[in-house]
Formats: structure tokens, sequence, C-alpha cells
């Protein structure tokens, strides 16, 4: 690991069997993953206010970008 | 009766405990945790305290699982990955058996309370992000930003990923204790519905004889059957869980040690 510092390390050689069990893993934590994802953006945007006073819009806009990330992450997962 | 299906998830102080105000009672969530970790010592340690050759059956079992779990890592995460082995066959074993021991008819299921699932997925996280900035540096940063990202998407990405990230440890934690919560509840409503198909026959049957009996009591052969078979699938889903809270962790060490 010390030569290769500050790198990442080469990707790892995915074979078809091991590419099919992480999509259908992932497919499994998309599930509970809606929840996980409001609560970290609005919690974020919870923060933002509490920093600059812009109560409650930091958190409204935290909870939305929340459900973009759910979307994206959905959307990657479709994609492969 | 008590028919709560909720009533099993609750934590209660058994040896009650307190230095410095700060509340350490033994609760029967840290009892059943101390248990299965007992359990998984003892798996591993009865498996190999004699060593043979040709191995036994408890010890082909321990070898069997051991390879499994270092195939996994492997093939999922790269064998630069192999010095966390003992952590990623800690956190299956350890998993598997608080799901497993969760299943024994008056226990307490650990995995069932966030606290037990958050602390472990929030662990996972924490080593995620030092091994990340060990082994690639502040371009460990560069998983918040894909490749091939146009300009003016950046602003809007950098958050989403952001976001994503953060939301690891508790979408972890999140679906643990979920699964095991909800199979739970429905084996407690199952038996519940058996249970009181029995008692209604029952209740008939002092009323008008034993004909209504005969009639009534196999409605509860129904609810029985399910329960069975529920039994079997939470049994399923318990090492199932595991697993993916393994294989999750390895793709998140993966990103850690390879980039995105």
């Amino acid at each position: 690991m010390r030569q290769q510092k500050n790198k990442p390390l080469p990707a790892v050689e995915v074979s078809p069997a091991t590419a099919d069990n992480r999509k259908a893993t992932s497919g499994l934590a998309a599930a509970g993953n809606i929840f996980a994802c409001l609560a970290v953006g609005g919690a974020l945007g919870w923060g933002a206010d509490w920093l600059l006073g812009t109560t409650p819009w930091g958190m409204l806009m935290g909870i939305m970008l929340g459900f973009v990330a759910w979307l994206r992450e959905l959307w990657q997962l479709l994609q492969s | 009766m008590a028919a709560n299906p909720l009533h099993q998830f609750e934590v209660q102080s058994l040896i009650p405990l307190e230095i410095t105000g700060i509340n350490l009672a033994i609760t029967n969530q840290a009892l059943w945790t101390m248990l299965a970790a007992a359990a998984v010592a003892l798996f591993l340690l009865g498996g190999v305290g004699r060593m043979a050759v040709v191995p036994g059956r408890w010890q082909s079992l321990v070898e069997l699982t051991v390879e499994f779990i270092r195939d996994l890592t492997k093939s999922t995460a790269g064998h630069q990955a192999l010095p966390f082995l003992p952590l990623v066959l800690t956190t299956f074993l350890f998993i598997a058996a608080l799901n497993l021991i969760g299943m024994i008819p008056h226990s307490f299921t650990a995995t069932s309370q966030f606290t037990t699932t958050a602390f472990m997925g929030v662990m996972v996280f924490l080593l995620v992000v030092m091994v990340g900035f060990y082994t690639q540096g502040l371009n460990f940063l560069n998983i918040f930003l894909p490749k091939g990202t146009p300009c003016w998407l950046v602003p809007l990405i950098v958050p989403l990923e952001v976001i994503s990230f953060l939301a690891r440890p508790l979408t972890l934690a999140v679906r643990l204790a979920a699964n095991m919560v909800a199979g739970h509840v429905l084996l407690k409503i199952f038996a519940g519905f058996c249970v009181m198909l029995l008692g209604l026959a029952h209740a008939e049957g002092a009323d008008l004889g034993l004909h209504s009996l005969a009639l009534t009591s196999p409605a509860a052969l129904l609810p029985f059957v399910f329960l069975v078979a529920l039994t079997g699938l939470e049994v399923f889903v318990a090492l199932l869980q595991a697993y993916v809270f393994t294989l999750l962790t390895l793709v998140y060490l993966n990103d850690a040690l390879h980039g995105h």
C-alpha cells in the first residue's frame, strides 16, 4: 500500500458472477435507501439553517436534494 | 394474552447499574448481544480447537465459512482488502449469530434495535473513510465527483453524492433493523391468529358441543402452516441480511481502496 500512496489502487477485475451478485445486493439495498437519503438531506439542510438562520428553506432544500439523490441512485442501479 | 406484537422489542433492564449518573444497566439487549458474541467465539474455537488434516464436521463448517468470506472479499474488493478479512468475517458471523439467536423463542433479537445496527453501520462508515484517506489521500474526495461530469452539473452532483455517501451508514442500519422487526412482527401476528382461532373454537365448542370444535379448529391450521413457512423464511432472511451487510461493507471498502 505504501508505494501507491495517494493514488487509488488499480480496480478489481470483476467476474460476471460477482457483478450479478453485486447488482442483486444493490437492488436489496435500494429499498431502505429513501428514508436514509431524505433523513441525511434534511439533517444537512437543518444544519445549514442553524448556521445561516434561513429556517426553513435549508431543510426543505435538503429534503428535496435527498430525494433527488435517491432517484439518482435508483437510476444508476437500473442502468447497470 | 400478551398479543402485542411489538412487546418483544422492549428493552428491559435486567441488572440495574449506574456509574456517575450514567445508566449502564445490563439490559436484555446487552445480554443477548454478549451471548451472540460468545456463540461466535465458541463456533470458531470449537472448530479450530483440535485441528486435523482431515477435518471433522465442525472444522469443515468453520473452514467453509472462512473460505466463503475470504473469496467474497477477494472478488469484491480485491486482494488488497484481505487485511480486513478479520473485520469482515466478524461482521458476518456476529450479525448472523444475532439474527439466528433472535429466532429462538423467548430470546431477544438485538439486531431489531436501531442502536445495535446503527453502531455497526457507523463503525463501518468510519473505517471506510479512514481507509479511503489513508490509501488515496485527498484523492479520496474524488468519489464525490464521478468521472465525466459536465462542468455545469458539478454544483448539483457534488451535494447529491455527499448525501448518498452520508446516507450509507443509515441505510445499512435501517435495512437490518427493519428486516428483523418486520419478520418478527409477522411471526408474532400469525402465531396470534393461530391461538385466537383455537380459542374461538374452544369457546364455541363449550357452547355448542364438540360438533363445532371439529368444525372451527381446522381453521387454525392455515395460519399454523403459514407460521411454519415464515419461520423457515426468517432463518433465510437472518443469513441473507448478514450477507447483505457484509457485501455492502466490502463494496464500500472497494470504493475506499480503488476509487469509485
